[in-house]
């Protein structure tokens, strides 16, 4: 007998001997995540760890179950971060079930009951996450009806389900429903044994069956998706009976603080706690971690602020903030990568050498091309003449720069971990419970079926936040005390020691034809790694503690270049990383925050294209389109254009004192320094979902203050399934998107981290958010539904930058622009 | 820095009498969360300077990561659990028909809960109760809020998933009805 096939056989086993499928059937799982009471003992929980569970998604039942009560579960190896996965993930499988959503619940991210399908990532829930579920409630449907069709002798095409009631055109007497079959003993008690063919892994994992899954397209008008079902958590969450990481609480708890580094690459030498405190509050250190732990939290907090602390402190490491972007420029990077080259660019942009421009703050750079030998030059691969580049204008240059932000999640991260001296069991609000399952097992060097993740839902994050770090924190201390431990870090912690948003330094040069065109486009970035902490808990080496217990972490290279439908004969992007300035247990390490680079890439790469269409007096929207190759995209931005009732002119705006030159008419804005502009951005993300923005603002040239008053969104990510919920992801991205680009940056000096609370690390608060923000859906009923997440984070901060140089004429290729960096620049400027 | 001798504090919260024998000093944030066990009001910062603890004393929005449990001795404390309660005594209040808080009334939601649903003013909530509470607090004092005085009640709040367009459309729904 194979491996494969015994342990399959095992699996049948299981279902049929008080596994998932008895459980189910008994009532929902007693573990699910929204499940766990807040006092939910430590006893049961082990208990429950002992029925060893390995989700095998070649299994029809570790999908999904039905009772005989009428409900649905399925089990989902993704989660919900905020944005209503869920619930969308509800309506799709209702239609190929053909139920009520309201019959169904999702059980997400549990490593013994749900299948590995990569956590949140990507923003892939519904675009990728979604299919298995669709097949295996097609496949529900299709060995049920099937079994109906037998017994009723008749054609299975006649018999069709509503709300899980079966009828048969032609035997009008006969009615039956799911939950008449499940609660018989006509069904077969092991059906949901039933094997399926499994393809792809992580955010890819699918599996086909018999059944055919109906296409979106296909399905009738009174369909679930494309209708806008109401999300349950809300009023769980108003009402105060959603059950958060926070709220997880064990018998016998130890409540832990960890002591961080007070500057960064330091090593404790001694840690001593004050003589009144030892009775409650104990140290636990091994190598450089070090954390306090005690029964009473408030004791543990006192004990972690009278602590008394010496470090080994290292020479400097840091630039500081304000060095960043010469780091970035200085320090060699350690790898380049190409990610688009066509055409031939260097022959199109030959002789311009704006190296020593001081790019980032004066107008848009230009290259004297006069002097520069073209005769020479192969022009085979350009698609242009030599008549055309001697009429072509010079070479254009800009440089924008990003800086480091925070993740800056509103919660600082918690975790809960047992240990019961077989198993570890750890509570936590993970974006991905498989992959921190890998990496506890990492970090304790424990065989991995001894580990069990559970997802509970946590304060939002949008990529790594410092959740896997609380999680295998929580896992070592509670092996190292044998108790339960609740890590719950504090704000400095959080927004201290969180994962960054990597920084670049982005290029961008380009030669405009002498009917406007662009010629070629060269666009390049200096960056720090986005997995400089890979997006995953995977590794033990990628977290702080596996740092400061010796792991060496190897280097890992991300970043990405611009996406769009641009159809640019010559045109190149190519990024390379530098090293970041401490390679182990940095407050600085950088990974993944919503579309991760996207905004840096996009805020380089969109400014730049208002900056051609300036220099050659066309209209932002007109620019774009006469170079996208994608009717798609036209689409998009000439709706766009509509919706926000955009009229054709160029920038700047010539009447930018006139609150009226924009089409809206927004409430009086106090004084008369304020001028009015509007800017456009757009791109792809992943060649998938399109976006397109435009930002109505108006700026006090006294004060350098941005007043947002308009955003509208135009939003193509396939298929809609749930317009409201839709809108609502939509809105977060681009708010959160506005918050980065007016206000978001990490201070730090040479040695430390200084931006460590809400006043050192301001986000956009209430003041600051716009009159008013319109979303445009494009939905398109005859493609699959793609990821909406991210998208719409993208292009924002060029929809600002490029609205504020509408309106002042002054161009800002830095970020974030808050009023001290925008009047400076209007100073310069002399406005 | 030494242990603070335990006290007893008398409050009500949601309409209960609970008589903990806590540090004084202790913020009232711990002493619901770990010595009452209502966990409603999280911890955000710690700070006063994200609003995630915010409970009613006294009808007035406050920072319980910030206030000292003894500072509540003898005061009304509501988290969004007791809002419908405070809704329905309001109502009767304002009726004089004290059979409008029998208990067939009592979960209905309060009208800023029912908006903040209606509006779908929540992604991942942790923020909520600063919003919610925030929201209460001003419209009691001033039902028909202008913009800047919605700018006012909320300042300093924080919602990372950047919901303030819902939390504000949700104060302005209650308001226009």
């Amino acid at each position: 007998m194979s491996a494969l096939l015994h342990a399959h056989l095992t699996r049948r086993q299981f279902l049929l001997s008080g596994g998932r499928f008895l459980v189910a059937a008994a009532g929902f799982p007693v573990l699910s995540c929204t499940a766990i009471p807040s006092g939910v003992s430590a006893t049961d929980a082990i208990a429950s760890n002992n029925k060893f569970n390995e989700p095998d998604p070649a299994v029809l039942g570790t999908w999904i179950a039905l009772d005989a009560a009428g409900r649905v579960t399925v089990y989902f190896g993704k989660v919900d971060v905020g944005q209503g996965l869920d619930t969308a993930i509800r309506q799709l499988v209702a239609d190929q079930l053909s139920v009520h959503p309201r019959r169904i619940q999702v059980v997400m991210g549990d490593t013994e009951l749900t299948p590995d399908q990569g956590g949140a990532s990507s923003a892939s829930g519904v675009e990728m996450g979604s299919l298995p579920l669709m097949t295996v409630a097609a496949e529900v449907k299709h060995i049920l009806l099937s079994h109906i069709a037998q017994q009723w002798q008749c054609p299975f095409s006649s018999l069709h389900v509503e709300d899980g009631e079966i009828f048969c055109d032609t035997l009008p007497s006969q009615r039956s429903s799911y939950w008449t079959l499940i609660a018989s003993d006509a069904l077969d008690q092991h059906w949901l044994a039933h094997m399926l063919e499994v393809s792809g892994q992580g955010n890819s994992l699918n599996v086909t069956g018999q059944a055919t899954v109906v296409p979106q397209a296909a399905l009738s008008t009174d369909s679930w998706t494309g209708q806008s079902l109401a999300r349950d958590d809300i009023h769980q969450k108003v009402t105060g009976e959603f059950v958060m990481i926070d709220q997880i609480s064990l018998p016998d708890m130890l409540h832990a603080r960890v002591i961080r580094p007070q500057v960064a690459g330091a090593t404790p030498l001694t840690l001593v706690l004050p003589d009144d405190m030892i009775n409650d509050v104990f140290i636990v250190r091994r190598a450089a971690f070090a954390a306090l732990l005690g029964e009473d939290e408030w004791r543990v907090i006192m004990a972690s602020r009278a602590l008394q602390q010496t470090w080994q402190e290292p020479a400097p490491v840091f630039p500081g903030d304000s060095g960043l972007y010469d780091y970035l420029r200085n320090t060699p990077a350690r790898m380049q990568r190409v990610a688009l080259d066509q055409g031939a660019v260097d022959a199109v942009l030959a002789g311009a050498d704006l190296s020593t421009a001081d790019l980032s703050t004066a107008d848009l750079s230009t290259a004297d091309l006069s002097a520069a030998d073209l005769s020479t030059a192969d022009l085979s691969a350009t698609g242009l003449s030599a008549a055309d580049l001697a009429e072509a204008g010079p070479v254009l240059q800009a440089e924008y720069e990003w800086p480091l932000q925070s993740h800056a999640s509103l919660g600082p991260a918690c975790a809960v971990a047992v240990w019961d001296g077989q198993r570890m069991t750890v509570w936590s609000a993970t974006q991905k419970p498989h992959q921190l399952r890998v990496g506890v097992a990492d970090l304790l060097e424990l065989e991995l079926v001894k580990v069990h993740v559970i997802w509970v839902p946590g304060a939002g994050s949008y990529g790594r936040n410092d959740a896997d770090d609380a999680g295998l924190e929580a896992a070592f201390l509670a092996r190292e005390t044998g108790r339960a431990v609740r890590v719950q870090y504090q704000r400095a912690d959080a927004t201290g020691w969180d994962p960054k948003s990597p920084a670049a330094v982005m290029r961008v040069s380009a030669r405009l034809l002498a009917d406007g065109s662009i010629a070629a486009m060269d666009w390049s970035a200096l960056a720090l790694s986005a997995h400089d902490a890979r997006p995953s808990g995977a590794q033990a080496s990628d977290s702080l503690i596996g740092q400061q217990l010796g792991l060496e972490r190897p280097d890992t290279n991300n970043f990405s270049a611009p996406q769009d439908a641009y159809d640019l004969a010559n045109r190149r992007s190519q990024w390379a990383v530098v090293p970041p300035p401490l390679r182990h247990v940095s407050p600085l390490r950088t990974s993944h925050l919503r579309d991760p680079q996207g905004p840096q890439v996009t805020f380089s790469s969109e400014c730049f294209m208002d900056e051609l269409a300036f220099v050659s007096g066309q209209d932002s929207i007109a620019f774009r389109l006469r170079h996208l190759g994608d009717e798609r995209d036209a689409q998009l931005l000439r709706a766009l254009a509509t919706e926000s009732a955009w009229s054709s002119r160029p920038s700047p705006n010539p009447h930018a004192d006139l609150r009226t030159s924009l089409p809206v008419t927004y409430s009086l804005l106090p004084g008369d320094n304020w001028r009015y502009g509007r800017g456009v951005a757009y791109c792809q993300r992943g060649r998938q979902t399109r976006v397109a923005v435009v930002c109505e603002l108006a700026v006090d040239i006294q004060t350098g203050r941005i007043k947002l008053l308009r955003l509208v969104v135009a939003h193509d990510c396939g298929r809609v399934i749930n317009p409201d919920g839709l809108r609502q992801t939509i809105e977060g991205a681009v708010m959160q998107a506005c918050s980065r680009t007016l206000f978001e940056q990490v201070a730090f000096d040479d040695r430390s981290v200084l931006s460590t609370d809400w006043f050192s690390y301001p986000i956009l608060e209430m003041a600051s958010a716009p009159d008013q923000l319109q979303v445009l859906l494009l939905d398109r009923p005859d493609m699959p539904p793609l990821g909406a997440g991210e998208a719409a984070h993208k292009p924002v901060a060029a929809a600002i930058g490029n609205a504020v140089f509408d309106a002042t004429a002054v161009r800002m290729r830095q970020i974030p622009l808050r009023p001290q960096v925008v009047l400076d620049a209007l100073n310069r400027a002399q406005l | 820095m030494s242990r603070t001798a335990s006290s007893t504090v008398s409050v009500v919260v949601d309409g209960l009498l609970f008589t903990p024998e806590v540090d004084p000093s202790m913020p009232l944030l711990y002493t619901l969360r770990n010595t009452l066990r209502l966990r409603n009001p999280r911890f955000g910062c710690g700070l006063g300077q994200c609003g995630a603890c915010t409970v009613l004393v006294e009808g007035r929005p406050v920072r319980s990561c910030q206030l000292p449990t003894a500072a509540v001795d003898g005061q009304d404390v509501v988290t969004i659990a007791g809002l419908p309660a405070r809704w329905q005594a309001q109502l009767a209040k304002a009726s004089g028909e004290p059979g409008l808080t029998d208990t067939t009334q009592h979960q209905s939601l309060h009208p800023l809960q029912q908006a903040f649903i209606d509006q779908m003013a929540a992604q991942c909530g942790y923020c909520i109760n600063g919003w919610l509470m925030s929201a209460v607090a001003l419209l009691e004092e001033n039902p028909m809020p202008d913009r800047d005085a919605i700018n006012q009640a909320f300042a300093g709040l924080k919602c990372r998933c950047a919901m303030q367009m819902r939390f504000r459309a949700a104060v302005e729904q209650v308001a226009a009805s």
